[in-house]
């Protein structure tokens, strides 16, 4: 059994075989390292330097917003998006 | 038939002239920002930037079809330096030359699929003292005779080095500072270079665009002096020297704090005197105000006559016969951060 990640159209450029791959792993880091084993170009793009998800992406496992020691089902569904961000914090 | 690659804040176009105009392909990397064009190893390069996914390159041999490649420019965890935008990618006889944001450059033997960080230059001695400016802490310009290198970084200063980019020393010796009163000891950096430009028949002599005015230096850049005789404000962000006409070209802007053409009236001007004197370039510019900017990567020339820039408002112009006569192109575009003329 293999879970899904899809990712935004944005990254259409940015990978060799589509939006949705099938994936192998038990927690999202996991997964990712799987994808970035047959699309290497898209680490830079969703983890920052020191290889946390970068600040302006937002990943969601089956609908609920995860970080990278989230668990992972065997079917899950992981969604890669662009966080809709900005605005100033209030002090 | 001229060809024109466009990088902007929303993906890239390529325009090619028609009988009846300019036809345009695109958006090439939709949604991305397109900051920087180059040309090595029988490829096109193009540098892109999203505010989400962070950098990358792309190489195509034909403009359609393009490659991201596996690793661009990145800084080691160790720096704790983040890789916000390529901000040129210079061609040095097959080797290429990227100036990034957070500043430094990396260099690529291979056509730009593998590269590495020009340490030299990354950890020099006066690094902590790096401070960004407005447009933050970026290496954006890159020049190259032989083993003589210049970099230019933006609210740093100019570095040149001697033994084909191990070792660069500071060379701005002339150029005000700025932030500090005219009475206060010169520093080794914090000079805000925006563009720079030379002959590469005379390589040392090298034009300056700098946030303090427009300068030359007629020894590789160990003493530099002012030349702004004609000019309306020293600000902006061009600098191109045309080879076949040995036409130096700017377009000023009123000030840093203003970056819109004097009175709305957008010009190149143009110096015949190696930048001793200015005047308009040429004839054709609009009589109607035009108050937007041209960025530091938005032109290019092909040292044959043609010269193109492209506005922070989206649009074109063109002079075929080294700023003589110019044309606004009628396309539009969003806000335009690179221009590459294709030969």
């Amino acid at each position: 059994m293999t879970s899904t990640i899809k990712l935004p159209r944005m990254l259409e450029g940015s990978v060799r075989s589509g939006l949705s791959h099938g994936v192998v792993g038990t927690t999202v880091q996991e997964a990712l390292d799987h994808l970035f084993q047959s699309e290497p170009g898209l680490r830079g793009h969703l983890l920052d330097e020191r290889g946390a998800i970068r600040p302006h992406v937002s990943i969601f496992v089956d609908g609920d917003q995860a970080n990278l020691e989230t668990p992972v089902g065997e079917t899950a569904e992981i969604r890669v998006l662009h966080a809709v961000s900005g605005g100033r914090q209030r002090v | 038939m001229t060809r024109i690659a466009v990088g902007t804040e929303k993906g890239a176009y390529v325009l090619d002239e028609s009988r009846t105009g300019w036809d345009v392909s695109g958006p090439i990397f939709p949604g991305w920002k397109v900051t920087a064009f180059g040309y090595a190893d029988d490829h096109h390069l193009a540098a892109v930037g999203s505010n989400w996914f962070g950098v990358a390159i792309h190489r195509s041999t034909d403009l359609e079809a393009w490659d991201q490649i596996e690793s661009p420019p990145a800084w080691p965890e160790s720096t704790g330096r983040k890789m916000n935008q390529i901000w040129t990618l210079h061609d040095d006889d097959g080797r290429i030359w990227a100036g990034v944001d957070e500043a430094g450059m990396f260099t690529s033997e291979d056509g730009g699929l593998t590269w590495r960080p020009v340490a030299g230059l990354n950890e020099h001695a006066t690094r902590d003292d790096w401070e960004p400016g407005l447009g933050g802490l970026c290496a954006h310009r890159v020049l190259t005779a032989g083993d003589v290198k210049w970099a230019a970084i933006s609210a740093v200063g100019v570095f040149r080095s001697d033994d084909g980019g191990s070792n660069w020393h500071p060379k701005n010796d002339g150029v005000d500072p700025v932030g500090l009163p005219d009475d206060a000891p010169r520093p080794e950096v914090g000079y805000c270079v925006h563009c720079v430009a030379h002959d590469p028949d005379r390589p040392e002599v090298i034009w300056r665009q700098d946030h303090s005015g427009v300068y030359r230096t007629d020894d590789g850049g160990d003493k530099w002096h002012r030349i702004e005789n004609g000019l309306p404000a020293n600000f902006g962000f061009v600098m191109w020297r045309d080879r076949s006409s040995n036409r130096l070209f700017t377009i000023p802007l009123e000030a840093d704090a203003n970056r819109v053409p004097v009175d709305g009236n957008l010009r190149a001007y143009a110096s015949d005197d190696d930048g001793d004197s200015w005047a308009v370039s040429g004839s054709g510019w609009s009589d109607s105000p035009q108050f937007t900017g041209v960025l530091r990567g938005a032109f290019d020339g092909d040292h044959q006559g043609a010269f193109c820039f492209g506005t922070t408002g989206g649009k074109l112009w063109l002079t075929l016969d080294s700023g003589d006569s110019w044309s606004e192109l009628a396309p539009s575009f969003p806000r335009i951060a690179a221009v590459r003329l294709i030969g």
